[in-house]
């Protein structure tokens, strides 16, 4: 009786994996390349991820030699339990989508999946890299370099497997740009810290008060993401640039240089404050330097490297990154002259110094202003025909256009609960309350005004610019060169006359062409000259 | 003669299978570090032992503040199946900060582990270092008022 249970329970389990191998073996060969192939292989990276974090955790629990009291038995249970079931579920869909990648390679299904490991791993290796340092120059005693051996191995193994199967089609990038990404990150928080501890280091010796950061974890950060950022990113890629490598470049270009704007505005406002007075001791004063410094001195460096790669071809990248720019200084430019309304008209009851922060929102708004008028006129500047059918200005302009008109609809139903409130008898000064909803609705009011403004516009050009085939029938004794003048998409009928009395030339050709403009037309040509009238679109 | 030299596909599994093996029988086998008892780590170790032991009295021999008791007489989170491994220590020859790291584990199969992190300060009394209150796993105490 008493092993009654376990039996069920592998009677009934064991029954499942039959039917669902049956079920497999019986499927019939699919239609198309082997179809996504995209559960599979969602299947497989959940496997490959209980079975990586379960060897870590028993690494962790066996290897490091820190055990105060007991036996480590629940990590290692937990460990083993999910290394049994994730270990052979990853082997057998490891195998398996191998003999599938044979025989259909170009499937997305290979690039998401090795994309997908990256990013969980290679933030975890990044992570542990961090940990393991921290550890090494702190007093903790135990570095967890089991981690670092575990979730490394994980990824290169994958780098291996990559590099043994390239993958193929629209998603073969993903994986490169996944991994570049987050060495990236990493790479960019790791050297801003380091130089900031080199900054404050500079910044004490001069007589500063500042406090100096830690430079252990951000200096094997930057250590450990060169190398792999370097790996990842820089070799050729394909000539052809796909719509994931123009999404990262665009996104990327426009996150540094907001990283430069934002930290230049602090490093102006500071100087300002301290220029008129509105500033402590100036050994402390400036302590926001070291770390704005690094912040532009990081964020220029990568904005250079990657506004060079987009090139100056108006592709999907530079809009994206001109769209992307001049939405973030739209939202900014919204953002912070509420907050500097706000600040200004605060009513304050005792001497509270708010000099310093209207200086920092003053420069705030004006580099947000700056940005945004700089990137929108070079958007304007280009040519209309092609801009107005992109996608990033549609998105820009839909996008922004249905946020900004949204958030002015929100802070307009709060200010009408504040003015129904006093209208009704409740509550006492108004104005107070009504500040920000106030001035919300009309700052970002103003915003989707001008935005629907622009997307009015587009449309209408869009409807002038629309090529539609139309049909022009000529009755004439001589077309002369006129079905040479039409656009391709005229279809020219000539009905000959029995007389000479209607023979075009090529005065009158260019006129009949002007008149016709682009529409369906009947055109009756005789001694006295040419007649149109307006036909039934075919 | 590529064939001769492939790997053969079951091997794969069969190390890593024996790599398993091998960390859970280190895991398994391996006994408490043994810190020196005059060191705060050391006095950590002997107070979790004897907590772990169910020997209470022994753990409140480690207590800085004599004439305190636990108002209940079981740790607060759940049963003594632990494992404790150590963080970092940190301080001086008058106190110290030890962190730990606490790993109790269900009975219930599907109840999990339960991982956290817990400080302990110590100050050096009479030449030992002491625990004081309140620390895991007793947060409430009362203590004698002093004279």
């Amino acid at each position: 009786m008493i092993a009654l249970g376990p039996i069920l329970f592998l009677v009934v389990v064991g029954g499942l994996i039959a039917l669902g191998v049956k079920a497999w073996r019986r499927r019939g060969e699919p239609e198309h390349e082997g179809g996504l192939d995209l559960i599979p292989y969602l299947l497989l990276a959940l496997a490959v991820g209980v079975a990586g974090f379960s060897l870590a955790r028993l690494a962790r629990a066996s290897l490091t030699p820190d055990r105060l009291a007991g036996r480590p038995i629940g990590e290692v249970a937990g460990a083993l339990a999910g290394l049994v079931v994730a270990g052979p579920t990853a082997y057998f869909l490891w195998r398996l989508q191998a003999k599938r990648r044979k025989r259909f390679p170009r499937n997305p299904g290979w690039p998401i999946y090795l994309a997908a490991v990256e990013v969980v791993f290679l933030t975890t290796f990044f992570v542990a890299v961090g940990q393991f340092a921290d550890a090494l120059t702190s007093n903790a005693l135990t570095p967890q370099w089991t981690d670092l051996i575990v979730y490394g191995g994980i990824v290169a193994f994958h780098w291996w497997a990559e590099r043994r199967e390239p993958p193929h089609g629209d998603a073969g990038e993903l994986p490169r740009l996944v991994g570049s990404a987050v060495s990236v990150v990493a790479l960019a928080v790791g050297a801003i810290g380091t130089l900031t501890w080199l900054l404050s280091e500079a910044y004490e010796s001069l007589g500063g008060t500042v406090t100096v950061p830690e430079p252990a974890i951000t200096l094997a950060l930057t250590l450990a993401a060169v190398p792999i950022w370097a790996w990842r990113w820089l070799p050729s890629w394909r000539d052809q640039s796909s719509v994931f490598r123009n999404v990262y470049l665009s996104g990327l270009t426009a996150l540094s240089l907001l990283m430069t704007t934002g930290a230049a505005v602090t490093i102006v406002a500071v100087l300002i404050s301290f220029l008129f007075g509105q500033a402590g001791p100036a050994e402390r004063h400036f302590s926001a330097y070291p770390a704005a410094l690094s912040f532009v001195i990081i964020g220029g460096a990568l904005w250079i490297h990657h506004r060079r790669r987009i090139g100056i071809g108006r592709g999907g990248a530079l809009r994206g990154y001109h769209y992307g720019m001049a939405a973030a200084g739209l939202a900014a430019l919204v953002g912070f002259t509420v907050a500097l309304i706000n600040l200004a008209f605060e009513p304050r009851l005792a001497g509270s110094d708010t000099g310093e922060a209207l200086i920092l929102l003053g420069c705030s708004v004006l580099a947000a202003g700056l940005v945004w008028t700089w990137f929108w006129r070079k958007a304007q500047a280009a040519p209309r025909e092609e801009e107005i059918r992109a996608l990033q200005r549609r998105m820009y302009l839909l996008g922004m256009a249905v946020i900004t008109g949204l958030t002015a609809a929100g802070a307009l139903i709060a200010s009408l609960v504040v003015v129904f409130r006093a209208l009704l008898g409740e509550g006492g000064d108004m104005s107070d309350s009504l500040r920000i909803p106030l001035s919300l609705t009309v700052v970002s009011g103003l915003a989707a005004w001008h935005l629907f403004t622009h997307v009015r516009a587009d449309g209408a050009q869009l409807r002038r610019t629309e090529v539609r085939p139309f049909t022009v029938t000529v009755i004439c004794s001589h077309p002369g060169h006129l079905s040479a003048l039409f656009p391709n998409e005229a279809t020219v009928r000539v009905l000959y006359r029995a007389d000479d009395s209607g023979i075009i030339d090529a005065t009158m050709a260019a006129a009949i062409v002007a008149e016709v403009d682009g529409s369906s037309s009947l055109v009756w040509v005789d001694d006295s000259g040419f007649r149109v009238a307006a036909a039934r679109e075919l | 003669m590529e064939e001769a030299r492939k790997i053969p596909g079951w091997l794969w599994p069969l190390v890593g299978a024996a790599g398993v093996i091998t960390l859970v029988v280190i895991g398994l086998n391996r006994e408490p570090a043994e810190f020196d008892p005059d060191t705060p780590e050391g006095t950590v170790q002997m107070y979790i032992g004897a907590l772990v032991d169910g020997d209470f009295q022994t753990a409140t021999s480690f207590w800085a503040d004599e004439g305190c008791t636990p108002i209940s007489t079981i740790p607060t989170r759940g049963a003594p199946e632990v494992s404790v491994s150590l963080v970092s220590v940190d301080g001086n020859d008058i106190q110290a900060n030890v962190v730990v790291r606490i790993t109790e584990y269900s009975e219930d199969p599907l109840g999990g582990l339960y991982e956290y992190e817990e400080w302990f300060t110590l100050t050096r009394q009479d030449g030992t270092w002491k625990v004081r209150q309140p620390s895991w796993p007793y947060y409430d105490l009362e203590c004698e008022e002093s004279p």
